[in-house]
């Protein structure tokens, strides 16, 4: 399964949102979209989920252009978690969840015994199962994007597309949530494409990071190449200081705050305070545990 | 990656997916062999709640009671009126007009003018009222769902306000009242209707595309355009002007098979095609986008559903007239009962609109007899109240 954007550019009247943007995932693979806000990144996401079409370039499924695929073929090999889960009408979980059945389903036949099953293994895995019979009007915000996330499982897609997960979400939820897509994502095989906007958390769980800037891409790779001072400070505009994350060594960004950056100084600077015996044997450690340990400085 | 390999991992990510929650082989112990347990119980849970009760025969059951009811007030409003004839003599009468069952197997002991009341004018009536109060409630749904608005019914896209301009214009021209067996007056409405239809909708679209929220302001600002030029013309009506207040009203009175059969297609054509799409607007009621992301194209549904709606409401305005508050408070009611589910919601609204109006319309025909009150009047006179009192308790016993 192999998902590739070729240079799209993508329009909204005469506002181009997106412009030269290539991007390439293969089953398994976390791929993060960072990028401040109207950057274009939920609009690379629309256009690879086939909500928007691109005025150049394309996207291909397998080399076939999305284009020629038709809305339900596309959804039965990509899933979107959009980013409100808002839902005007008080539908139960299980109607959302089975909701997603719906590309599989012919337009006279309603859901049979495997399309339940399929359902009910997705709410198992995103654990709402024990929501079933509620209301999702009734659920809080981590509830519902955890129902979305189910919805979109029983798609049984092969590329799963998020759009910021996590925002609005309490810490111990965003894990949960990217903890989740990760695990499926090496467990099933699913092609993960997410737009995020904790710079951290993106360093934590993706293979791979493109950072857009302006509708334009302006650096991808692997975490430890698009993370840099200069980068954070290009796109987002802000002061920056990149160190390593004490247990997996990823790249972490610090925020340094006014010009000076010893606004309220409260502490012995530069003293590598993250620094930590527990480096080693984490199962995430893409980095090596040892390069962490050794070298876990600030940039 | 070779693409053999990448072959391999399609076919190990589909089955790892199902197979995930199988039995773990291997003895991993009693915790394994709970969370086992646990799952297959809320498992259960969960078939048992779509199998038994709550899910779909429940709904059924309710659809089932519904068609029913639906029955029932026809033969009993078929009885009642001046000439009250009882509800066993409604059927028997029925019955023997049947083709198979005939008169062989009844008595024939009812008086002739009981027969041609029935038959001439209540039935032709009350299957107007049916198809009527059907369509109005089932487009009411459909758009609700579409526009994902509660306030919008039947008429807000404009289709209403062009029928009546349509049916004015037949009125005050003085049109031949009788065109193909049902007059000037339905004809015209319907054709206006059609029209204004095509014209809101073109409006509304931009570049491919429909927007909803544009789509419903289009059809808002055309039907006050045309609420308009319906005042001008009444303003010129002179003696016209009664019988214009009374169509705008909405009433079925007057109406034969003529009409039943105008309306039939157009009636039953929509409302079949609003059935089909019903899974399709639960995943429009998300949202455009959404709808997308699970496999529904909706600007192609956009279309479709819109005329499908339109078509029906066109041809229950065209013979009766604009009867409000069926496409309002029908719809919410069934919601508020059964659900969103359109798959339920659909056919439910649809019976349920039936017996409202066939309900009302029986109200309209006895209460001043042997004057008549105008069918909207006491659509809007029972409905408003009812549905306050049904919102009301509704939202007490919800903790939302």
């Amino acid at each position: 399964m192999r998902l590739d954007v070729f240079s799209i550019r993508c329009t909204y009247g005469i506002i181009t949102a997106l412009d030269d943007v290539s991007l390439s995932v293969g089953s398994g693979e976390f791929v993060g979209v960072l990028g401040p806000n109207g950057s274009g990144k939920s609009t690379l996401l629309r256009a690879i989920a086939g909500a928007v079409r691109p005025v150049r370039g394309r996207v291909t499924l397998d080399g076939r252009d999305i284009r020629e695929m038709g809305a339900k073929a596309v959804a039965r090999n990509i899933a979107v978690v959009p980013q409100n889960g808002h839902v005007p009408f008080s539908f139960s979980v299980r109607d959302i969840v089975l909701m997603g059945r719906a590309p599989h389903l012919g337009r006279f036949s309603s859901e049979g015994p495997r399309d339940i099953e399929v359902a009910c293994q997705a709410m198992e895995a995103t654990s709402v199962l024990q929501f079933a019979s509620r209301s999702i009007t009734g659920l809080s915000y981590g509830e519902r994007q955890r129902v979305m996330v189910a919805r979109a499982l029983a798609q049984e897609p092969r590329i799963l597309l998020l759009d910021e997960p996590t925002s609005h979400l309490d810490p111990k939820y965003q894990v949960d949530i990217m903890d989740l897509v990760w695990s499926l994502s090496r467990k099933n095989g699913l092609a993960v494409v997410a737009v995020l906007h904790d710079v951290n958390l993106a360093s934590q769980y993706c293979d791979k990071i493109v950072m857009l800037s302006k509708g334009r891409q302006v650096a991808a790779g692997t975490p430890k190449d698009v993370i840099t001072p200069e980068s954070i400070g290009d796109v987002y505009g802000v002061r920056a200081v990149v160190g390593r994350h004490p247990v997996n060594g990823r790249p972490q960004v610090v925020l340094v705050p006014g010009r000076d950056g010893c606004r309220g100084r409260v502490g012995p600077v530069g003293d590598l305070a993250f620094q930590s015996k527990e480096a080693g044997g984490h199962e995430r450690g893409g980095y090596g545990a040892a390069e962490g340990a050794q070298s876990g400085g600030w940039v | 990656m070779g693409s053999g390999l990448e072959e391999k991992d399609q076919v190990g990510h589909r089955r790892a997916f199902h197979a995930s929650s199988q039995p773990a082989t291997g003895a991993d112990g009693g915790v394994a062999g709970r969370a086992r347990a646990d799952r297959a119980a809320a498992v259960k849970t969960f078939r048992k709640m779509r199998a038994a009760g709550s899910y779909v025969d429940r709904r059924n059951l309710c659809l089932l009671l519904l068609a029913l009811a639906l029955f029932v007030a026809m033969i009993v409003a078929a009885g009642v009126g001046s000439a009250a004839i009882p509800p066993l003599e409604v059927v028997s009468i029925l019955l023997h007009r049947l083709p198979f069952i005939g008169e062989s197997a009844l008595h024939t002991n009812w008086p002739l003018s009981h027969e041609v009341i029935l038959l001439q004018v209540r039935l032709p009536r009350i299957l107007l009222a049916v198809m009527v109060g059907a369509s109005l409630a089932a487009a009411g749904v459909a758009l609700q769902g579409l526009l994902r608005n509660p306030l919008a019914d039947p008429y807000i896209v404009g289709v209403s306000a062009g029928a009546a301009l349509g049916a004015t214009i037949a009125m005050v021209a003085g049109l031949p009242t009788v065109i193909m067996g049902v007059g000037s007056v339905p004809i015209f409405a319907f054709l206006a209707a059609v029209a204004t239809m095509v014209i809101v909708y073109s409006l509304a679209r931009v570049s491919g595309r429909l927007p909803t929220d544009t789509f419903l302001l289009a059809g808002v600002v055309v039907g006050s355009f045309l609420w308009a030029l319906i005042s001008f013309l009444m303003v010129l009506a002179g003696d016209d002007l009664r019988q214009i207040v009374m169509w705008l009203m909405g009433s079925l009175s007057n109406k034969g098979y003529a009409h039943v059969k105008m309306a039939f297609p157009y009636v039953a054509g929509g409302i079949a095609a609003l059935m089909v799409l019903s899974r399709d607007f639960n995943l429009i009621s998300l949202g455009d986008e959404e709808a997308r992301y699970l496999g529904l194209d909706p600007e192609e549904f956009k279309r479709i559903a819109i005329l499908a709606a339109s078509l029906v409401t066109a041809a229950a305005v065209a013979v009766g007239g604009i009867i409000g508050f069926v496409g309002l408070v029908v719809p919410h009611t069934m919601r508020l009962i059964l659900g969103p589910d359109h798959r339920v919601l659909l056919p439910a609204s649809a019976l349920a609109g039936g017996i409202f109006l066939v309900v009302a319309d029986t109200l309209a025909r006895v209460l001043i007899s042997p004057a008549e009150v105008p069918v909207g009047v006491i659509t809007a006179l029972v409905g408003g109240p009812f549905f306050l009192c049904l919102l009301r308790r509704r939202k007490r016993s919800q903790v939302l």
